[in-house]
């Protein structure tokens, strides 16, 4: 796979299977050290300069392995601290995400929703450069696609690379400005998302094919 | 960083489900102190009971033909400390019976209301209950620390993986300590509310108890840790519980099983019996020979036979006792060794020698009764056949035990491989740190 995700780029990487885009996952989450090639974040080798990498780079999967009888108020408070958040920023997120009925609450009694809310929140509040998401807004309403469009618009704005990862293939062309096909592991079909909105979906299934 | 996860972790541990298990478990803990201090305030209120009979016995002996026939008891008493650990430890109540014959009686009395006296050896009180459950919640604690995947995940994006690691474990050993530290005090409040007060020496073995405590539950966390590394919680919780069953049960049973049956080749009290009572009866048949009933007019020729008896068979007795002490000591070296190799038996191990209850304290008991033996069958030899009284009439008897000396006040001591057992826990607790540390890294990847 040869990919390079501009500044202020959102890039889709569609994919069927879990064992390349696992690996991919593993690789920019620092977990995986041992593969072929380079992978560099803002010019940064990532296997020789991690601790530089990991500052850079955000990676955010939904999933439920959280401990559920934490409150939400004390992961605040820890990304409070750890982030060392100024007092007018931490107000802003505490309006936004309406801490104050959320605060009290434990993980297992947030809905999904909100739940994802918040780790979007908390995850811009790395004030990273490099985004990547898998799948975060399959199986969600439309009004939290249509905030998390809008999100995504904000951060290529300011100048912010997004790498979207999913197999929903009706999504891609509304998040990304370059979508990619991607089949074990390799890279076999990009599209533009002007060009990919104006195809209907059999057009697309045959280039595909052919491209494979 | 630390104090950010530390906080973070207790926040996380301070909910309700933790907070009722660590409270049930501090009453619980406390239930067995108040059984350990009425326990022992029975030991102190039966000593009394004990030298006053021990007193009017001595009463009623008209000569000391009497006294020497049936001789004088000794009662251990254990340290105050042995109220931590009432049920674990080896001896729960033990008296010898000192005389001028061959015989060496230490037992455990049977009759009456001891015979439904609970028997040692188990886990119903201060320190069983630390290993029985205390073991079981902080395995659990571990396993629990890492088993949240997707939140350690999400974590580690933001610290970087070591430092989170070892903050988490560090946070965990932190409020173990603190636990126990407060376990720890409410017990010592509860002795203070029944008036029992402990030595320094006392407070210094409970300090090393403590401890030796923590020292254990840091080695069950880190092995928690490693259950909760695993990708399927399900099979970390197996984990927990096969480990838990294996440390506290199967290692401890095999160990006491092993000991047993090495214990074999310890000569058996019958053929020590045997071997006594034929020296004995060997010398009683040459003085029936030589110099027959003692009477006023062969009382020198007597005195020559029991000087005889006092350097040689006497002293050959005394050899016998001395090899079966050595036997018994090379049984307890082997207990102590095998017991350092996992730390639930060095706990064990320990546990039972700082009760003062322990295999030490029984040889201690046993060097003492042996010494005060010679004394008493040299006392017996000068006032029966040296001293003016005559032979056969009544005379006043003069007791032998001086003050408490039939009172054996046994205290808190250590195993003799105390020092490795520690060494060799801290090696356990890094190796399974570090594989847990790169399991975990494992784990984490999807």
């Amino acid at each position: 796979m040869n990919l390079h995700i501009e500044e202020g780029e959102a890039y889709v990487l569609l994919s069927s299977g879990d064992t390349a885009v696992n690996h991919l996952i593993n690789i920019f989450s620092g977990m995986e050290r041992d593969f072929k090639g380079t992978v560099d974040i803002d010019g940064i080798n990532i296997l020789k300069g991690w601790n530089e990498c990991s500052k850079n780079i955000v990676c955010l999967s939904p999933g439920s392995q959280w401990p559920l009888d934490m409150k939400v108020g004390n992961i605040i408070s820890f990304f409070r601290r750890r982030m060392d958040i100024c007092e007018d920023e931490f107000e802003e997120l505490y309006i936004k995400l309406n801490m104050e009925t959320i605060s009290q609450k434990r993980i297992s009694e947030v809905d999904e929703v909100e739940w994802r809310k918040i780790l979007f929140a908390l995850a811009k509040l790395k004030k990273s450069k490099n985004y990547i998401f898998r799948d975060f807004v399959k199986g969600m309403p439309l009004d939290f696609n249509l905030e998390f469009k809008k999100n995504i618009q904000l951060l290529k704005k300011s100048g912010c690379s997004i790498l979207y990862i999913s197999d929903d293939v009706f999504v891609a062309p509304e998040i990304g400005d370059r979508i990619g096909f991607m089949k074990k592991g390799k890279l076999l079909l990009e599209l533009k998302a002007a060009k990919m909105k104006k195809m209907r979906l059999k057009e697309l299934y045959f280039q595909f094919l052919v491209e494979r | 960083m630390l104090k950010t996860i530390y906080i973070l972790e207790l926040k996380r541990l301070l909910n309700k489900k933790t907070i009722g298990l660590f409270l049930i478990f501090s009453l619980l803990s406390l239930y067995f102190i108040q059984i350990g201090i009425n326990n022992y305030k029975n030991v102190i209120e039966n000593k009394e009971t004990f030298q006053n009979f021990e007193r009017l016995k001595l009463k009623q002996y008209n000569n000391y033909n009497q006294y020497g026939t049936y001789g004088f008891r000794i009662l251990f008493i254990p340290s105050p400390l042995s109220i931590y650990f009432v049920n674990s430890s080896t001896i729960s109540e033990l008296t010898s019976n000192v005389d001028s014959g061959e015989r060496l009686n230490i037992y455990n009395s049977f009759k009456g209301r001891t015979l439904f006296a609970e028997k040692s050896g188990g886990f119903k009180d201060f320190s069983g209950i630390m290993l029985l459950l205390g073991s079981l919640l902080v395995l659990y604690l571990g396993y629990e620390a890492f088993i949240h995947k997707d939140y350690l995940r999400f974590i580690s994006g933001f610290v970087d993986y070591k430092i989170f690691f070892f903050s988490i474990v560090l946070s965990r050993v932190l409020n173990l300590i603190l636990f126990f530290l407060f376990n720890a005090g409410i017990s010592w409040v509860l002795l203070k509310i029944n008036g029992i007060e402990f030595l320094s020496s006392e407070y210094i073995h409970l300090s090393i108890y403590i401890g030796i405590l923590v020292l254990m539950m840091v080695f069950f966390l880190a092995l928690g840790t490693i259950a909760g590394s695993f990708k399927s919680s399900f099979v970390g919780f197996v984990m927990v519980i096969i480990s838990w069953f294996v440390l506290v049960f199967l290692i401890p049973g095999i160990v006491n099983t092993v000991t047993a049956e090495k214990s074999d080749n310890i000569v058996s009290n019958y053929n020590l019996e045997l071997q006594k009572l034929k020296s004995i009866m060997d010398f009683e048949k040459l003085a029936l020979k030589k110099v027959g009933i003692t009477t006023e007019n062969n009382i020198e020729s007597v005195r020559k036979l029991i000087e005889k008896y006092w350097n040689d068979e006497f002293k050959q007795i005394q050899a016998f006792e001395k090899r079966l002490e050595n036997e018994m000591e090379k049984n307890i070296r082997l207990f102590q060794n095998l017991s350092l190799i996992f730390p639930s038996t060095f706990y064990l191990s320990t546990s039972n020698e700082i009760s003062s209850k322990g295999y030490e304290n029984f040889i201690l008991f046993f060097d003492y009764i042996q010494t005060l033996k010679e004394k008493f069958v040299r006392f017996y030899i000068d006032h029966r056949y040296y001293s003016d009284a005559p032979v056969d009439k009544p005379t006043v008897v003069e007791s032998f035990i001086k003050g408490d000396e039939n009172l054996f006040y046994a205290k808190s001591l250590l195993p003799k491989s105390f020092f490795k057992g520690v060494i060799l826990i801290l090696f356990y607790v890094i190796g399974l740190l570090t594989i847990s540390y790169f399991r975990l890294k494992k784990s984490l990847q999807l």
